[in-house]
Protein backbone atom coordinates (compact mmCIF):
# COMPACT_ATOMS: atom_id res chain seq x y z
CA UNK A 1 0.00 0.00 0.00
CA UNK A 2 1.29 3.66 -0.92
CA UNK A 3 2.02 6.41 1.52
CA UNK A 4 -1.29 8.19 -0.06
CA UNK A 5 -3.49 5.42 0.45
CA UNK A 6 -2.02 5.09 4.16
CA UNK A 7 -2.79 8.52 4.88
CA UNK A 8 -5.87 8.34 3.30
CA UNK A 9 -6.58 5.31 5.39
CA UNK A 10 -5.68 6.96 8.37
CA UNK A 11 -7.39 10.12 7.82
CA UNK A 12 -10.66 8.14 7.59
CA UNK A 13 -10.30 6.71 10.54
CA UNK A 14 -9.48 9.66 12.71
CA UNK A 15 -12.67 10.81 11.41
CA UNK A 16 -14.77 8.06 12.10
CA UNK A 17 -13.39 8.30 15.29
CA UNK A 18 -14.08 11.64 16.05
CA UNK A 19 -17.69 11.52 14.80
CA UNK A 20 -18.21 9.03 17.21
CA UNK A 21 -16.29 10.57 20.39
CA UNK A 22 -18.70 13.71 19.49
CA UNK A 23 -21.71 11.62 19.96
CA UNK A 24 -20.65 11.22 23.72
CA UNK A 25 -18.47 7.67 22.72
CA UNK A 26 -15.67 7.36 25.29
CA UNK A 27 -13.46 4.84 23.68
CA UNK A 28 -13.60 6.13 20.45
CA UNK A 29 -11.87 9.68 21.99
CA UNK A 30 -9.48 6.99 24.58
CA UNK A 31 -8.11 6.14 20.57
CA UNK A 32 -7.63 9.73 19.19
CA UNK A 33 -5.40 10.31 22.33
CA UNK A 34 -3.45 6.97 21.37
CA UNK A 35 -3.18 8.53 17.75
CA UNK A 36 -2.44 12.04 18.76
CA UNK A 37 -0.68 11.88 22.30
CA UNK A 38 3.10 11.03 20.65
CA UNK A 39 2.50 14.28 17.74
CA UNK A 40 0.77 17.01 20.39
CA UNK A 41 3.29 16.16 23.17
CA UNK A 42 6.27 16.99 20.71
CA UNK A 43 4.60 19.96 19.63
CA UNK A 44 4.10 21.07 23.03
CA UNK A 45 7.77 20.12 23.91
CA UNK A 46 9.36 22.14 20.41
CA UNK A 47 7.62 24.86 21.64
CA UNK A 48 8.36 25.52 25.42
CA UNK A 49 11.40 23.40 25.51
CA UNK A 50 10.57 21.52 28.92
CA UNK A 51 9.35 17.86 29.44
CA UNK A 52 7.27 19.03 32.28
CA UNK A 53 5.23 21.42 31.18
CA UNK A 54 4.42 19.34 27.69
CA UNK A 55 3.05 16.76 29.54
CA UNK A 56 1.29 19.10 31.91
CA UNK A 57 0.03 21.36 28.83
CA UNK A 58 -0.44 17.97 26.50
CA UNK A 59 -2.63 16.35 29.05
CA UNK A 60 -4.65 20.23 29.23
CA UNK A 61 -5.41 19.90 25.95
CA UNK A 62 -7.03 16.53 25.49
CA UNK A 63 -8.98 17.68 28.42
CA UNK A 64 -10.49 20.25 26.79
CA UNK A 65 -10.64 18.35 23.44
CA UNK A 66 -12.78 16.06 25.29
CA UNK A 67 -14.80 18.73 27.12
CA UNK A 68 -15.45 20.42 23.80
CA UNK A 69 -15.57 17.95 21.57
CA UNK A 70 -19.64 17.72 21.07
CA UNK A 71 -18.49 21.35 19.78
CA UNK A 72 -16.55 20.24 16.88
CA UNK A 73 -17.37 21.36 13.41
CA UNK A 74 -16.09 18.54 10.63
CA UNK A 75 -15.33 15.35 11.80
CA UNK A 76 -12.36 15.19 9.21
CA UNK A 77 -10.75 18.50 11.10
CA UNK A 78 -10.83 17.25 14.42
CA UNK A 79 -6.07 17.11 13.81
CA UNK A 80 -6.32 20.51 12.75
CA UNK A 81 -8.83 21.23 15.84
CA UNK A 82 -6.82 19.85 18.25
CA UNK A 83 -3.79 21.43 17.07
CA UNK A 84 -5.61 24.63 17.67
CA UNK A 85 -6.29 23.70 21.08
CA UNK A 86 -2.58 23.05 21.73
CA UNK A 87 -1.32 26.67 20.13
CA UNK A 88 -4.14 28.34 22.17
CA UNK A 89 -2.75 26.70 25.51
CA UNK A 90 0.94 27.14 24.11
CA UNK A 91 0.55 31.21 23.76
CA UNK A 92 -1.31 31.14 27.34
CA UNK A 93 2.11 29.28 28.45
CA UNK A 94 4.09 32.29 26.95
CA UNK A 95 2.15 34.66 28.40
CA UNK A 96 2.30 33.05 31.79
CA UNK A 97 5.95 33.11 31.61
CA UNK A 98 6.26 36.45 29.45
CA UNK A 99 7.86 34.87 26.48
CA UNK A 100 7.75 34.97 22.69
CA UNK A 101 7.25 31.78 20.62
CA UNK A 102 11.14 30.36 19.47
CA UNK A 103 11.76 26.50 18.97
CA UNK A 104 14.12 25.44 21.58
CA UNK A 105 14.03 22.39 23.51
CA UNK A 106 17.56 22.76 23.78
CA UNK A 107 18.42 23.33 27.68
CA UNK A 108 17.33 19.59 28.23
CA UNK A 109 19.14 18.36 24.82
CA UNK A 110 21.87 19.67 27.04
CA UNK A 111 21.18 18.85 30.13
CA UNK A 112 20.51 15.10 29.07
CA UNK A 113 24.17 14.93 27.83
CA UNK A 114 25.82 11.90 29.65
CA UNK A 115 29.31 12.52 31.05
CA UNK A 116 31.69 11.71 28.14
CA UNK A 117 33.55 8.80 30.31
CA UNK A 118 30.53 7.20 31.47
CA UNK A 119 30.18 3.73 30.03
CA UNK A 120 28.61 3.76 26.64
CA UNK A 121 28.57 7.47 26.92
CA UNK A 122 30.41 8.77 23.93
CA UNK A 123 27.90 8.05 21.06
CA UNK A 124 25.28 9.35 23.53
CA UNK A 125 27.58 12.20 24.42
CA UNK A 126 27.88 12.73 20.29
CA UNK A 127 23.79 12.75 20.42
CA UNK A 128 23.32 15.19 22.94
CA UNK A 129 25.98 17.32 20.91
CA UNK A 130 24.33 17.23 18.08
CA UNK A 131 20.85 17.60 19.67
CA UNK A 132 22.03 21.27 20.89
CA UNK A 133 23.77 22.24 17.52
CA UNK A 134 20.63 20.93 15.73
CA UNK A 135 18.03 23.29 18.07
CA UNK A 136 20.56 25.95 18.29
CA UNK A 137 20.21 26.42 14.61
CA UNK A 138 16.64 25.57 14.26
CA UNK A 139 16.20 28.35 16.61
CA UNK A 140 18.14 30.79 15.35
CA UNK A 141 16.69 30.22 12.38
CA UNK A 142 13.42 30.94 13.68
CA UNK A 143 14.35 33.85 15.45
CA UNK A 144 14.87 35.04 12.57
CA UNK A 145 11.41 34.77 10.59
CA UNK A 146 8.69 36.93 11.11
CA UNK A 147 5.87 35.39 14.12
CA UNK A 148 3.43 34.29 11.37
CA UNK A 149 5.94 32.71 9.10
CA UNK A 150 7.34 31.03 12.11
CA UNK A 151 4.20 29.54 12.87
CA UNK A 152 2.83 28.39 9.46
CA UNK A 153 6.46 27.00 9.29
CA UNK A 154 6.88 25.32 12.28
CA UNK A 155 3.64 23.50 11.94
CA UNK A 156 4.03 22.58 8.52
CA UNK A 157 7.50 21.17 8.04
CA UNK A 158 8.47 20.23 11.78
CA UNK A 159 4.96 19.09 13.26
CA UNK A 160 4.66 17.85 9.74
CA UNK A 161 0.89 19.30 9.03
CA UNK A 162 -0.43 19.44 5.48
CA UNK A 163 -1.45 23.11 4.37
CA UNK A 164 -4.67 22.99 5.02
CA UNK A 165 -4.56 21.33 8.57
CA UNK A 166 -1.83 23.90 9.44
CA UNK A 167 -4.04 26.93 7.68
CA UNK A 168 -7.26 25.75 9.69
CA UNK A 169 -4.89 25.00 13.18
CA UNK A 170 -3.74 28.68 12.78
CA UNK A 171 -7.30 30.29 11.41
CA UNK A 172 -5.67 31.25 8.54
CA UNK A 173 -6.51 31.32 4.91
CA UNK A 174 -4.68 28.68 2.68
CA UNK A 175 -3.20 31.06 0.53
CA UNK A 176 -1.87 33.50 3.27
CA UNK A 177 0.16 30.09 4.75
CA UNK A 178 1.24 29.26 1.50
CA UNK A 179 2.96 32.92 1.06
CA UNK A 180 4.27 32.86 4.64
CA UNK A 181 5.90 29.41 3.78
CA UNK A 182 7.21 30.64 0.39
CA UNK A 183 9.07 33.16 2.52
CA UNK A 184 9.89 30.89 5.01
CA UNK A 185 11.13 28.35 3.13
CA UNK A 186 13.26 31.18 0.82
CA UNK A 187 14.92 32.35 3.84
CA UNK A 188 15.30 28.36 4.46
CA UNK A 189 17.54 27.77 1.72
CA UNK A 190 19.50 31.09 2.51
CA UNK A 191 20.52 29.36 5.99
CA UNK A 192 23.74 27.41 5.49
CA UNK A 193 24.33 26.87 9.06
CA UNK A 194 20.80 24.60 9.42
CA UNK A 195 21.55 23.26 5.93
CA UNK A 196 24.91 22.27 7.11
CA UNK A 197 23.66 20.18 10.67
CA UNK A 198 21.03 18.82 8.27
CA UNK A 199 22.98 17.42 5.95
CA UNK A 200 25.56 15.79 8.42
CA UNK A 201 28.32 18.27 7.51
CA UNK A 202 28.53 20.62 10.39
CA UNK B 1 8.33 27.46 -20.65
CA UNK B 2 10.71 25.74 -22.31
CA UNK B 3 13.54 23.36 -20.76
CA UNK B 4 16.06 25.48 -21.66
CA UNK B 5 15.06 28.04 -19.16
CA UNK B 6 15.38 26.13 -15.59
CA UNK B 7 13.18 27.33 -13.32
CA UNK B 8 13.64 30.34 -11.09
CA UNK B 9 14.21 30.35 -7.16
CA UNK B 10 10.57 31.32 -6.66
CA UNK B 11 9.04 28.78 -8.67
CA UNK B 12 11.58 25.73 -6.95
CA UNK B 13 10.30 27.41 -3.77
CA UNK B 14 6.33 27.84 -5.15
CA UNK B 15 7.21 23.93 -5.99
CA UNK B 16 8.33 22.33 -2.91
CA UNK B 17 5.90 24.70 -0.93
CA UNK B 18 2.37 23.72 -2.89
CA UNK B 19 3.54 20.58 -3.91
CA UNK B 20 1.12 19.11 -6.56
CA UNK B 21 -1.38 21.98 -6.80
CA UNK B 22 1.95 24.08 -8.02
CA UNK B 23 0.78 26.07 -11.24
CA UNK B 24 0.51 23.99 -14.22
CA UNK B 25 4.03 25.83 -16.05
CA UNK B 26 6.25 24.59 -12.94
CA UNK B 27 4.68 20.78 -13.03
CA UNK B 28 5.31 21.28 -16.66
CA UNK B 29 8.76 22.23 -16.51
CA UNK B 30 9.73 19.57 -14.14
CA UNK B 31 7.49 16.61 -16.10
CA UNK B 32 10.70 16.93 -18.52
CA UNK B 33 13.67 18.73 -16.40
CA UNK B 34 15.53 16.35 -14.69
CA UNK B 35 17.98 19.00 -13.25
CA UNK B 36 15.57 21.11 -11.55
CA UNK B 37 13.18 18.15 -10.06
CA UNK B 38 16.90 16.91 -8.63
CA UNK B 39 16.98 20.81 -7.00
CA UNK B 40 13.14 20.12 -5.91
CA UNK B 41 13.98 16.65 -4.54
CA UNK B 42 17.09 17.97 -2.12
CA UNK B 43 14.76 21.07 -1.00
CA UNK B 44 11.72 18.68 0.18
CA UNK B 45 14.71 16.34 1.38
CA UNK B 46 16.10 18.73 3.56
CA UNK B 47 12.60 20.23 5.03
CA UNK B 48 11.58 16.80 5.38
CA UNK B 49 14.85 15.76 7.64
CA UNK B 50 13.88 18.99 9.82
CA UNK B 51 10.81 17.18 11.19
CA UNK B 52 12.57 13.66 11.50
CA UNK B 53 15.62 15.20 12.94
CA UNK B 54 13.10 16.71 16.16
CA UNK B 55 11.32 13.78 15.92
CA UNK B 56 14.21 12.04 17.04
CA UNK B 57 15.12 14.65 19.57
CA UNK B 58 12.27 14.16 21.86
CA UNK B 59 11.42 11.04 23.46
CA UNK B 60 7.43 10.50 24.26
CA UNK B 61 6.35 9.59 27.77
CA UNK B 62 3.74 6.89 27.94
CA UNK B 63 0.17 8.85 27.84
CA UNK B 64 -2.08 8.77 30.55
CA UNK B 65 -4.13 6.00 31.62
CA UNK B 66 -7.22 7.78 30.59
CA UNK B 67 -9.30 11.08 29.48
CA UNK B 68 -12.91 9.78 28.68
CA UNK B 69 -13.63 7.26 31.12
CA UNK B 70 -11.90 8.58 34.21
CA UNK B 71 -11.24 11.85 33.59
CA UNK B 72 -7.70 13.19 34.90
CA UNK B 73 -7.69 16.97 35.25
CA UNK B 74 -4.38 19.06 36.22
CA UNK B 75 -4.20 19.49 40.03
CA UNK B 76 -4.25 23.13 39.38
CA UNK B 77 -7.21 23.40 37.46
CA UNK B 78 -9.05 20.67 39.31
CA UNK B 79 -8.78 23.02 42.44
CA UNK B 80 -9.62 26.26 40.32
CA UNK B 81 -12.98 24.14 39.52
CA UNK B 82 -13.71 22.90 42.67
CA UNK B 83 -12.55 26.57 44.13
CA UNK B 84 -15.21 28.69 41.92
CA UNK B 85 -17.90 25.98 42.55
CA UNK B 86 -17.98 25.37 46.19
CA UNK B 87 -17.53 28.92 46.36
CA UNK B 88 -20.57 29.57 44.05
CA UNK B 89 -22.78 26.78 46.19
CA UNK B 90 -21.49 28.38 49.45
CA UNK B 91 -23.11 32.09 48.25
CA UNK B 92 -25.97 30.84 46.79
CA UNK B 93 -26.32 28.76 50.55
CA UNK B 94 -25.84 32.26 52.03
CA UNK B 95 -28.57 33.83 49.39
CA UNK B 96 -30.91 31.37 50.80
CA UNK B 97 -30.37 31.32 54.55
CA UNK B 98 -30.70 35.10 54.10
CA UNK B 99 -33.89 34.65 52.38
CA UNK B 100 -35.85 32.25 54.52
CA UNK B 101 -39.07 32.86 55.82
CA UNK B 102 -37.79 34.09 59.51
CA UNK B 103 -41.07 32.99 61.73
CA UNK B 104 -37.88 30.66 63.41
CA UNK B 105 -35.57 32.87 65.53
CA UNK B 106 -32.62 33.65 64.17
CA UNK B 107 -29.93 31.36 63.87
CA UNK B 108 -26.93 32.05 65.64
CA UNK B 109 -23.95 32.91 63.12
CA UNK B 110 -21.51 29.88 63.90
CA UNK B 111 -24.64 27.42 63.59
CA UNK B 112 -24.91 29.15 59.99
CA UNK B 113 -21.22 28.60 58.99
CA UNK B 114 -21.28 25.24 59.86
CA UNK B 115 -24.46 24.30 57.52
CA UNK B 116 -22.35 26.10 54.58
CA UNK B 117 -19.30 24.17 55.08
CA UNK B 118 -21.41 20.77 55.22
CA UNK B 119 -22.97 22.26 52.03
CA UNK B 120 -19.66 22.64 50.43
CA UNK B 121 -18.38 19.04 51.19
CA UNK B 122 -21.42 17.32 50.17
CA UNK B 123 -22.36 19.07 46.53
CA UNK B 124 -18.63 18.64 44.78
CA UNK B 125 -18.76 15.85 42.31
CA UNK B 126 -16.95 15.32 39.07
CA UNK B 127 -20.71 15.03 36.92
CA UNK B 128 -19.95 19.16 37.64
CA UNK B 129 -16.81 19.26 35.65
CA UNK B 130 -17.82 17.45 32.63
CA UNK B 131 -20.94 19.63 31.32
CA UNK B 132 -18.93 22.79 30.73
CA UNK B 133 -20.70 23.60 27.57
CA UNK B 134 -23.88 23.72 28.60
CA UNK B 135 -22.58 24.99 32.00
CA UNK B 136 -20.63 28.32 30.17
CA UNK B 137 -22.01 28.99 26.38
CA UNK B 138 -19.20 30.71 26.15
CA UNK B 139 -16.47 28.03 26.71
CA UNK B 140 -15.84 26.75 22.86
CA UNK B 141 -14.87 30.65 22.44
CA UNK B 142 -13.00 30.70 25.51
CA UNK B 143 -10.55 27.26 24.02
CA UNK B 144 -10.34 28.26 20.26
CA UNK B 145 -9.81 32.32 20.66
CA UNK B 146 -6.54 33.32 19.15
CA UNK B 147 -4.03 36.18 20.61
CA UNK B 148 -6.55 37.45 22.40
CA UNK B 149 -7.58 34.20 24.43
CA UNK B 150 -8.61 34.87 28.11
CA UNK B 151 -6.57 34.04 30.65
CA UNK B 152 -7.17 31.63 32.85
CA UNK B 153 -7.92 34.39 35.76
CA UNK B 154 -10.21 36.02 32.97
CA UNK B 155 -12.23 33.57 32.55
CA UNK B 156 -12.29 32.87 36.10
CA UNK B 157 -13.38 36.67 36.67
CA UNK B 158 -16.08 35.99 33.66
CA UNK B 159 -17.66 32.59 35.57
CA UNK B 160 -17.26 34.23 39.25
CA UNK B 161 -16.85 37.75 38.90
CA UNK B 162 -17.59 38.96 42.07
CA UNK B 163 -16.59 35.74 44.34
CA UNK B 164 -12.92 37.07 45.83
CA UNK B 165 -14.96 40.65 46.26
CA UNK B 166 -17.61 38.62 48.11
CA UNK B 167 -15.23 37.14 50.16
CA UNK B 168 -13.32 39.84 51.03
CA UNK B 169 -16.45 41.82 52.05
CA UNK B 170 -17.63 39.23 54.19
CA UNK B 171 -14.19 38.66 55.69
CA UNK B 172 -14.30 42.35 56.39
CA UNK B 173 -17.42 42.25 58.27
CA UNK B 174 -19.32 43.96 55.76
CA UNK B 175 -21.62 41.47 54.08
CA UNK B 176 -23.28 38.67 56.22
CA UNK B 177 -21.37 35.30 55.45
Amino acid sequence: MGADANITQELNLVAALARKARKGDAKAFDKLVDIFWGDIYRMVCYRTGSTMDAEDISQEVFVKAFSAIGGLGEAASFKSWLYSIAMNLVRDHYRRRGVRSIMSPLGEAEANTPEPDSPAGDDRAVDGVFKGQFWTKVNDFCAGLAQGEREAFTMRFIDGLSIRETAQALDRSESAVKTQLYRAVAKFKGDKQLLQVLRGEA
Amino acid sequence: MSNTTHLTEDQLIQAVVDGPEAAAEIRLHLRGCQECRNKVQALEAELGGLAEMAADTIEVPPRPASFAAEPSRPARSRTMWSTVIAGSLAAAAALVLALLPTDQPPQAPAQAVVEIAALEEVTINDDLFWEPEEAFSNFDEYIMADDDTLSDQDFLDFVAPDLDETTSQCQAGRTPC
